[in-house]
C-alpha cells in the first residue's frame, strides 16, 4: 500500500513536471560557497544555461567562478567554464541524461612570488544524470578534465528546491579527485555551495 | 562519415587544448640550500616584515655566534606592520609538500629583554592554496589562525607549539616540555621537518644538540600534520606578537640561519 502511494506521488510529480519543462527556458543562477577541505574559503559562481536550442536537444551553458570573495568581483582568480551539452530527452523526467564537452579556463592574476598558479585552458567532458519531481529536481554531473600532467574528475550533485515556476533554491556539493600521472600524486578536495536559480 | 570526422577532430581538440597542470602541488619539489650568516655585513637574501629595516634589523659585531657579524632584531611597542606587531625576516619556497628539510638558526635573548608575554621567534607559516585560486585576505576573511608550527619565547622559556585548526586560534597545543632560556646566552636550534598534510608529517627539533621533541620509542620525530594545504609553508624568524602590543622594546640576536638537506649541512 505504501509503495503504491509512493508510486502515485511519483507519477503525479512526473505529470506536473512535464507541464513546466524548464529545459525550454533559459536560466540564471548565483551561488555562494564554500566549506573547503579544512577551512572556510569564499567563492562565488554566476551560471547561465540556455533552453534547448530549437529543433535540437542541445543546451549551452557558461559558469563564471570567482575566488576569494562573496561579492563576485575578484582581483586575483576566476574560472570560466563554457559547456555544450546534448540532452537525451527533450522533456524533464524523473531520470534523464546529458553529455557534453566544454572548456575550463583558469585565470590567475595573483602577484606573489610564493605562488606557482598560472592561467591555463583545459578541455572538459561532462556526463550527467538529471531528474525532476514536483518541488525538487536534481542533477548529478561528472566532469573530467585533462591536463598536461594528469587528469581530474569532479562530481557535482545539485538539488534544487522549486519555490515557484520561476525561482528555485539549491545546494551543490563538489567532490574533486586530482591525479598527477608522473611522480604520482592524488588529492581529494571538496566544496559546498548554496544558491538561487531563476528561469528567464 | 562526417560524424567520425567530427569525433576525430574532437579528440584532437581535447588532446591539444590541455595546456595547464593539475591544480595540486607536485610532491618532493627540490629545495635549494640557504645560508644567512650575515657575514657579508648586511641582511640581503631575506624578505622583510619590518617597519624600518635600518632600526629593526641591524648588523652587529657583538654578540655573534660564529664569524664576525650577527643580526640585532628589535621590536618596539609601536612596530605594527602586515596586520601584527612584528619584526620578522622570511625565507620563501623552503617547505614544500612531501619534502624533508633541515633548518637551523642561533638566537640570543638580550639581557635587558623585559617582557614575559609570548613572542614567536620562528614559525613555519602556512600559505593560501594558490593553484586552487586562493589568496591572502579573501573578502570576507573567513579563516585565520596561528601557524601550523612555531617556536615561542614566553615567560623566559621556549615552547614548541603546533596548531590543529586553520580556522580558529583555540586549537594550539604544546609539543614536549618548555625549555628554560637564560638571557645573554646563545642557543642553537636545528629543526628536521617532513612536510605533509597528513600525520605522516614529522618535526624533530634539537636545542643545543639536545632533542626538544619527545621520544616516541624509536626516535624524537613528533608525527603530526604540519601543512594546512599542499602549497607548503614558508619560514620566518624574528619577533612576532600578533595583535598584542609589546610593553617594552625587546631585542633578540640571531645568527647562522641555514636551510639544507642534512643535519651537518645546517648545524652551527
Amino acid at each position: 500500500m505504501r509503495k503504491l502511494f509512493l508510486l502515485c506521488i511519483l507519477a503525479s510529480n512526473f505529470i506536473h513536471s512535464q507541464e513546466q519543462n524548464s529545459l525550454k527556458k533559459n536560466s540564471v543562477s548565483v551561488d555562494f560557497g564554500s566549506l573547503r577541505n579544512r577551512y572556510i574559503y569564499p567563492k562565488t559562481d554566476i551560471n547561465f544555461t540556455s533552453s534547448l536550442i530549437k529543433s535540437s536537444a542541445i543546451r549551452v551553458s557558461a559558469r563564471l567562478r570567482s575566488y576569494g570573495t562573496l561579492y563576485f568581483f575578484s582581483k586575483t582568480a576566476y574560472d570560466v567554464t563554457p559547456l555544450v551539452e546534448y540532452y537525451f530527452s527533450k522533456t524533464e523526467k524523473p531520470i534523464y541524461f546529458s553529455a557534453g564537452v566544454g572548456l575550463d579556463a583558469r585565470i590567475r592574476l595573483i602577484n606573489d612570488s610564493r605562488s606557482t598558479a598560472t592561467s591555463s585552458l583545459e578541455p572538459l567532458v561532462s556526463l550527467a544524470l538529471h531528474g525532476n519531481y514536483k518541488k525538487v529536481s536534481y542533477s548529478l554531473p561528472l566532469w573530467t578534465r585533462w591536463y598536461i600532467n594528469g587528469i581530474s574528475y569532479t562530481i557535482l550533485p545539485q538539488i534544487n528546491w522549486r519555490l515557484n515556476e520561476k525561482n528555485a533554491l539549491f545546494v551543490r556539493y563538489e567532490l574533486n579527485y586530482l591525479r598527477i600521472s608522473k611522480n604520482v600524486s592524488n588529492e581529494w578536495s571538496q566544496d559546498v555551495f548554496f544558491g538561487f536559480k531563476k528561469n528567464i | 562519415m562526417n560524424t567520425y570526422f567530427g569525433l576525430f577532430y574532437l579528440m584532437i581538440f581535447i588532446v591539444i587544448s590541455a595546456c595547464g597542470k593539475v591544480p595540486t602541488s607536485e610532491p618532493k619539489q627540490p629545495i635549494p640550500s640557504f645560508v644567512g650568516d650575515f657575514e657579508n655585513g648586511n641582511v640581503s637574501g631575506f624578505h622583510y616584515l619590518v617597519v624600518d629595516t635600518t632600526k629593526n634589523t641591524q648588523i652587529v659585531i657583538y654578540p655573534v655566534r660564529k664569524g664576525k657579524y650577527a643580526l640585532k632584531n628589535t621590536l618596539n611597542p609601536t612596530d605594527y606592520t602586515n596586520n601584527g606587531y612584528r619584526t620578522e625576516l622570511a625565507i620563501y619556497n623552503c617547505a614544500f609538500y612531501k619534502s624533508e628539510v633541515y633548518y637551523a638558526f642561533s638566537f640570543y635573548v638580550d639581557s635587558n629583554y623585559s617582557d614575559y608575554a609570548y613572542s614567536l621567534i620562528c614559525q613555519w607559516q602556512d600559505l593560501p592554496y594558490y593553484v586552487q585560486g586562493e589568496v591572502w585576505e579573501p573578502s570576507p576573511k573567513l579563516h585565520g589562525s596561528p601557524p601550523p608550527i612555531a617556536l615561542i619565547y614566553v615567560n623566559e622559556t621556549l615552547e614548541l607549539k603546533m596548531n590543529d585548526s586553520p580556522s580558529t586560534n583555540t586549537k594550539t597545543f604544546l609539543v614536549g616540555e618548555p625549555l628554560k632560556i637564560e638571557k645573554g646566552k646563545w642557543y642553537d636550534v636545528v629543526a628536521h621537518m617532513y612536510w605533509n598534510d597528513d600525520n605522516t608529517a614529522f618535526q624533530e627539533i634539537w636545542i643545543n644538540n639536545k632533542p626538544m621533541t619527545p621520544f616516541n620509542g624509536v626516535d624524537y620525530k613528533y608525527h603530526y600534520r604540519n601543512l594546512y594545504n599542499r602549497t607548503g609553508n614558508y619560514f620566518k624568524f624574528g619577533q612576532y606578537r600578533g595583535k598584542d602590543k609589546t610593553e617594552h622594546t625587546n631585542i633578540i640576536y640571531f645568527d647562522e640561519v641555514k636551510i639544507g638537506s642534512t643535519y651537518n649541512e645546517v648545524a652551527p
